[in-house]
């Protein structure tokens, strides 16, 4: 029975339960499940190629050895394998193969397979974001299939292009535009088409990344604002919809202010993925009149978490990873001696107000085994009390510090920097990146570079030169970078010159990418004592 | 004003009744009793009207007002359910409407503040009641409205909100609907006093019954109880003799004139009959359309019930219970999975196809799920289950391919089994989950008592310790094939070699594993053709119909092989593990069951006496040349045989380190003394002795530095001396003829604390021989003098013994050492003095 079916003939707790029961879980039980499933997980990984090739020869012997027998993995454990492409390597069949550009790696791209249980659990988790990003409460939601959804994501192969597919299987929302379509046409030209087909149809469902949706909300913004070019007549060929509009310009003339979509559009569900959300959340909130809820995904951990009704935090779904939390005094340690094995901690063991790098192992057949994510949470609190959840709350906060994600669209690594700062010839002769926001909350990249002493007196170094030809390169290696500016409008970098062996006369040590805070502050702070400040 | 519709609230009064007194007999929940607490206001209503209609005793004041009270109890009632039925339970309100409407009926009662009593007008034969309404009657009316509003307004949210399904809330939606529509309808001049409130009432219980009985909480056969029924018959025959009993009276005015003596009398016995008719025919007619099927079902599980009671084979009662449902529910297969103790696993059984399916694992979830369930459940809510999300996927693939879509439990304490039934067409009915879980209670016990009773006689005739068959069933199982072999039965005895060495050697749980790996190959190797039994310790036989002589012949050799193969994988393949075969065979060398197990057992010892490890077939020439007498290996002219092989190897130790042949022949003597004391048997003392002589015989191996160095050994040293002990086994083990003393010379170093060397054996695990000559050997060495140290003086010597009792000595044993040391039983050598 699909899922339409089910909201059909089904009473809402009865739906409620199938999907997001999960909520209702105390520790004990979500160990249970997490336990069982790894347990399967092994059995199905163990005797593969692709953890032969892992394991060197080791055997799991039993549940306990988990985490003796198999190391800490990376991308680069898989690559040689996972890039072929071969189903005789893998626990079971890949019915997708799923993609995402890989900066800073060995090849252009990762894949990463997905199998049917895989994908039946991705699907029944996807329906579980909506159920509870369209409801108050639990057993409240508000899904039709005569609802249409506006979306802002990348099509398959990226993980992102699983979420209408999985929709668009189980419930007959009506896409804007249709996912056929959508793939055929460039992203500008998606939008625009989604948008108006929105205007005459009706938007009830949002979804995308957090930063594209901020991008198309302000470009409906924009254009309803421009009340001229603004095509009203659309609205008055359906009643409820007319007097929706003349409420909300009755509205927006006695706060004085423009259109904003919320007033155009009933939204009853807006879901955001992606990274730096946080940053966009606020803004969206007072665009569509409803707060975003965001869920976690990825092309290695699939589906891996949503937030609940109260928007507080997320909470991972018990089903799709084991999950494993690195604390960040681990990393600390690790740093000062590489020799240091780490830690991890499983859900029921993480504390309060902590920072995890997150560790997991893809269940149901999955390639990943103890796989670095590469994404720090936050535990929030062992429970919400408003959502009367007991399980750990999480709060994404960032890629790891030797990666720069902005607006979930780049991942930018010291290696990336290195190669483009190579190619430009630019005779930069140290730097720090780090990604800093903006006064309006926006992500950027802020690079502060020290230039040789040669190129300091001999050739013509401005701001703007070293922005043009570093923007130049970064968008040559990456095309995410490109899209960045094409897409969201964002100029995401920033140059600062720092004063003459600034770098290379600083006492103290720091990292050069993502230096913490207390780090930066140190370092301005010197850099402004030794020029007399 | 209205008329006097008297039928109306009479049906009503009659169709509410039945009704009451079916649900009476139902079980009874919350949802039950605010259905009971509805028809009860309802009758109330209604034949509070009929009663004040005919005006019956005591006057239509009384029943007036019992009308009045149904009818505002009508509304807080049907308020109750409705708030049962969509939020399970009952809120304030509840009591606030309960309350609002008691006073009101109350105060109307006492004063007619609300409605007055109706005044009676009679028009002809119809009878008018004429109601003076005022604006109170408005607020009664108001009251009562806005309470059904109120029951439509809770209705319409949990519609909307459709926590339970929507379907299930359609009935009862339209019952309030009806009941409002009649009310509003009845003051309409079109209806002209016609009761339709009433009518309304009628189908609003229906609609409300029917929503209780969609929601599986009454069994439809109680319309059919025995109450309903009288109460029903009786109902119709009132009603009858009611319309009839005017022309009756005529009919037997003109048949026996005026005189109405007899009247009553021929109309009582005519009532009598026509009831009976009435009741015959009521119960025909709700018997073919209700309580045929329980019937059958009733019938069926009697029969069911019968069956499994006379079998305890397991299988019989599944396949009595596949019939049995089927006899009832039209399913095209039918799956009962159970719990098998030993794989783990619950093993499913299919009417269509026996073992076709694969064993689901005893840890799935839904074997949680189902022990935390009482009564049938749906798959699909299982699935909806938070344990549906830890499922593995191999058992969710191999569940929905089954197409389950109901399941019951099969428990005694814990849940040992599960019926399943598939998808149908028509979805299943109460009364079907109500007969599967009668028949789960009645299978659960006969499933059990099979289990059971298949335990027990796997237990009698199973042997626990390698998992095959014993002596008793061996026997058995041999006569009966002799009766149903067609071609050849052949016999095969396996015994181990040298097993009490064996089990002296590496302790008794090794020699069990021992046993325990040699059947497990033999099992594998044999397969489904042979059945294996473990007849004595360490004997085996394995019966194989419809082998012949050379595949026998094969598989023994095989096994042989295979056994061998153990040894290689011990850690320095010290280990020596063999056994040899004895075959014989029906009709080629045997004819009887008796001559076939002797035949085997000749067969087996001329393989012993070939050397071992290896297969003889039994022929009757080897069979005239043997002796009858098996051979004594203890015999004391052996020992003679073997003394000059330990002088030699004396001499060998005394060339190369007197002090140890000296201490050899001290030991010999503490060592045979404790053994007499002890009071073991003659071939034991021989045994110590011996072994006593050659304990150390090892130490031929030891560098002369080592052996006679005057300090402390350095830890490599000490690895070097500690070798003595293997390097003895070794050297003795080169003479097959003095194996014996294997044992003892092992385990001299063992400590009883099994912190000893070399194979740190503790307690009893420790050959008795073996402690023995520890404790000789210990005794010895600190009353004998050395280069690096002065003889112990005796009572420290005997202190230290008993110092180190439950450390390095068996208690028991050094008891009685000093005691016989105390009374010169013993006497303490000197180190000088050859004793050889």
């Amino acid at each position: 029975m699909k899922f339409e079916e089910k909201l059909r003939t089904l009473g809402k707790k009865e739906v409620y339960d199938e999907y997001c029961s999960f909520l209702d879980l105390n520790l004990e039980q979500y160990m249970q499940i997490q336990n069982s499933l790894l347990k399967e997980q092994i059995a199905l990984w163990q005797d593969t190629k692709l953890a032969q090739s892992i394991l060197k020869g080791k055997k799991i012997g039993s549940f306990s050895d988990f985490k003796k027998v198999i190391p800490l993995t990376t991308y680069e454990d898989y690559a040689d394998i996972l890039l072929k492409r071969d189903d005789n390597y893998l626990p079971s069949p890949a019915s997708l193969w799923i993609e995402t550009t890989w900066e800073g790696g060995n090849h252009p791209v990762k894949v990463a397979p997905y199998n049917r249980a895989m994908l039946e659990t991705f699907f029944t988790n996807v329906c579980a974001c909506f159920l509870i990003a369209t409801g108050k409460q639990r057993y409240d939601f508000d899904i039709k299939s005569s609802y249409h959804m506006l979306y802002g994501l990348a099509p398959l192969p990226y993980a992102t292009g699983l979420l209408p597919i999985s929709l668009e299987n189980q419930i007959g929302i009506k896409f804007l535009p249709d996912v056929e379509t959508a793939n055929s046409l460039s992203f500008s030209e998606r939008n625009k088409l989604g948008f108006k087909q929105g205007l005459f149809e009706g938007i009830e469902y949002f979804f995308g990344l957090g930063s594209v949706t901020y991008y198309i909300s302000k470009s409906l913004d924009k254009m309803s604002s421009q009340q001229s070019s603004f095509n009203y007549s659309q609205f008055f060929k359906n009643p409820r919809r007319a007097a929706r509009l003349l409420k909300g310009i009755n509205r927006a003339k006695k706060e004085n202010r423009g259109l904003l979509p919320k007033d155009l559009f009933d939204l009853k569900g807006f879901v955001v993925a992606g990274t730096d959300n946080e940053l966009y959340k606020d803004d969206l909130e007072k665009l569509w009149g409803v707060r975003p809820l965001e869920i976690f995904a990825g092309t290695e951990p699939t589906l891996l978490g949503t937030e609940t009704y109260s928007r507080k935090g997320l909470v991972f779904f018990p089903d799709s990873c084991y999950l494993e939390f690195i604390p960040e005094e681990e990393t600390i340690k690790y740093k000062n001696d590489p020799s240091h094995e780490y830690t991890t901690y499983t859900i029921d063991e993480v504390c309060e107000n902590c920072n995890y790098e997150l560790v997991i192992s893809v269940l149901k057949g999955g390639a990943f085994m103890r796989y670095r994510v590469g994404d720090i949470y936050r535990c929030v609190g062992l429970k919400d009390k408003e959502d009367n959840i007991n399980l750990p709350i999480f709060k994404y906060i960032d890629r790891t510090k030797d990666v720069i994600d902005i607006a979930g669209f780049t991942r930018i690594t010291k290696n990336s920097i290195d190669d483009v700062i190579k190619l430009s010839k630019l005779d930069i002769k140290d730097y720090i990146a780090c990604k800093e926001i903006d006064n309006n909350d926006r992500p950027f990249l802020h690079m502060y570079v020290e230039m040789s002493d040669d190129a300091m007196y001999g050739d013509a170094i401005t701001i703007e030169v070293l922005k043009d030809h570093l923007t130049a390169y970064f968008k040559y290696f990456d095309s995410d970078y490109a899209d960045l500016k094409k897409i969201l409008g964002i100029d995401p970098l920033q140059i600062t010159i720092l004063k003459r062996r600034s770098l290379s006369d600083y006492p103290y040590m720091i990292d050069r990418i993502n230096p913490s805070k207390s780090e930066m502050v140190k370092f301005k702070r010197y850099i402004n004592e030794s020029a007399g400040y | 004003m209205m008329d006097s519709y008297l039928y109306v609230p009479a049906i009503s009064v009659a169709f509410l009744s039945y009704l009451l007194i079916s649900f009476m007999a139902s079980k009874k929940n919350h949802l039950i009793k605010a259905y009971l607490a509805v028809l009860i206001a309802m009758i109330m209503w209604t034949g509070g009207s009929f009663l004040m209609r005919i005006q019956f005793y005591p006057g239509m004041e009384l029943w007036f007002d019992i009308s009045i009270a149904g009818l505002l109890g009508v509304c807080s009632t049907i308020y109750t359910f409705v708030k049962i039925a969509t939020v399970k339970k009952v809120d304030k309100m509840c009591m606030v409407w309960y309350m609002i409407m008691i006073i009101i009926a109350i105060i109307n009662a006492l004063s007619g503040w609300f409605l007055s009593v109706p005044s009676i007008v009679e028009n002809g034969s119809h009878i008018k009641f004429i109601y003076e309404v005022t604006f109170r009657t408005l607020i009664l009316y108001g009251v009562a409205f806005l309470c059904f509003l109120n029951v439509c307004y809770n209705l319409w949210t949990a519609m909307k909100k459709n926590i339970e399904s929507v379907h299930d809330m359609y009935p009862m939606f339209i019952g309030v609907i009806l009941l409002l529509i009649g009310h509003i309808l009845y003051f309409l001049p079109i209806f002209n006093g016609f009761p339709i409130d009433m009518l309304s009432g009628i189908f609003s219980a229906i609609c409300l019954y029917y929503m209780v009985y969609k929601r599986r909480m009454f069994k439809l056969t109680l319309l059919a109880g025995r109450g309903s029924l009288t109460f029903a018959s009786g109902l119709i025959t009132f009603f009858i003799f009611y319309i009839l009993i005017n022309p009756l009276e005529r009919i037997f005015d003109t048949a026996y004139g005026t005189n109405t003596t007899y009247d009553s009398l021929y109309i009582s016995i005519l009532f009598v009959i026509v009831l009976a008719v009435v009741f015959s025919f009521f119960k025909f007619f709700t018997n073919s359309i209700f309580v045929k099927k329980e019937i059958k079902q009733n019938e069926v599980l009697n029969e069911y019930l019968l069956d499994v009671t006379q079998s305890l084979d397991i299988k019989q009662v599944i396949d009595i219970t596949f019939k049995k449902i089927k006899e009832v529910i039209d399913v095209d297969t039918i799956i009962i999975a159970l719990h098998n103790d030993q794989k783990q696993c619950y093993e499913l059984y299919s009417d269509k196809d026996y073992f076709s399916y694969p064993n689901i694992s005893e840890a799935s979830p839904i074997f949680s799920y189902l022990s935390q369930v009482n009564g049938c459940v749906s798959y699909n809510d299982f699935n909806r289950s938070v344990f549906a999300r830890s499922i593995w996927q191999n058992d969710k693939d191999i569940l929905d391919k089954l197409n389950i879509s109901l399941m019951m439990p099969l428990k005694d304490e814990e849940l040992f089994g599960v019926i399943m039934l598939p998808q149908k067409k028509k979805p299943y009915h109460y009364d079907e989950t109500l007969f599967i879980s009668s028949l789960a209670n009645s299978a659960s016990i006969a499933i059990k008592n099979s289990k059971l009773y298949n335990k027990v006689y796997q237990e009698s005739i199973g042997d626990d310790l390698t998992n095959t068959y014993n002596r008793k069933y061996f026997y058995d199982i041999l006569n009966q094939n002799f009766l149903s072999y067609k071609s050849f039965l052949t016999l095969m005895y396996i015994s181990v070699d040298d097993f009490r060495i064996y089990n002296q050697l590496y302790g008794k749980q090794e020699g069990d594993e021992a046993l325990r790996n040699i059947a497990e190959i033999i099992r594998l190797l044999v397969g489904q053709s042979g059945i294996l039994c473990r007849i004595q310790g360490k004997m085996f036989a394995l019966i194989l119909p419809e082998y012949n002589i050379l595949s026998a012949r094969k598989l023994g050799e095989n096994i042989c092989k295979q056994v061998i193969n153990i040894n290689k994988h011990e850690e320095n393949n010290k280990k020596v593990l063999t056994v040899s075969i004895g075959i014989s065979s029906i009709p080629l060398n045997s004819t009887t069951v008796k001559e076939l197990c002797a035949n085997a057992d000749q067969a087996l010892y001329d393989a012993k006496k070939a050397g071992k490890n290896c297969v003889n077939i039994f022929s009757l020439e080897s069979y005239t040349k043997t002796d009858d007498q098996p051979r004594k290996k203890f015999d004391t002219s052996v020992y003679n045989e073997y003394s000059g092989t330990i002088c030699a190897l004396q001499a060998a130790i005394d060339a190369k380190d007197h002090y140890t042949f000296s201490h050899s022949n001290n030991v010999a003597y503490y060592a045979t003394k404790l053994t007499e004391g002890y009071g073991l048997s003659d071939e034991v003392v021989e045994i110590v002795r011996e072994a006593a002589l050659l304990h150390d015989i090892g130490k031929i191996g030891v560098p002369e530095n080592i052996l006679n160095k005057p300090g402390r050994l350095t830890s490599e040293e000490y690895e070097t001396m500690k070798s003595h002990v293997e390097n003895s086994v070794s050297i003795i083990k080169h003479l097959p003829s003095l194996d014996y003393v294997v044992p003892a010379v092992i385990s001299h170093h063992e400590r009883w604390d099994g912190n000893g060397y070399p194979r740190r054996l503790a307690k009893e695990d420790i050959p008795l021989t073996g402690r023995i000559l520890c404790i000789a050997d210990c005794f010895d060495a600190m009353t004998s003098a050395r280069c690096y140290k002065q003889p112990y003086p005796l009572e420290m010597a005997l202190n230290e013994l008993i110092l180190q009792e439950n450390k390095q000595f068996d208690p028991k044993l050094v008891e009685l050492f000093v005691a016989m040391v105390k009374n010169g039983q013993i006497v303490l050598q000197d180190t000088k003095i050859n004793k050889g």
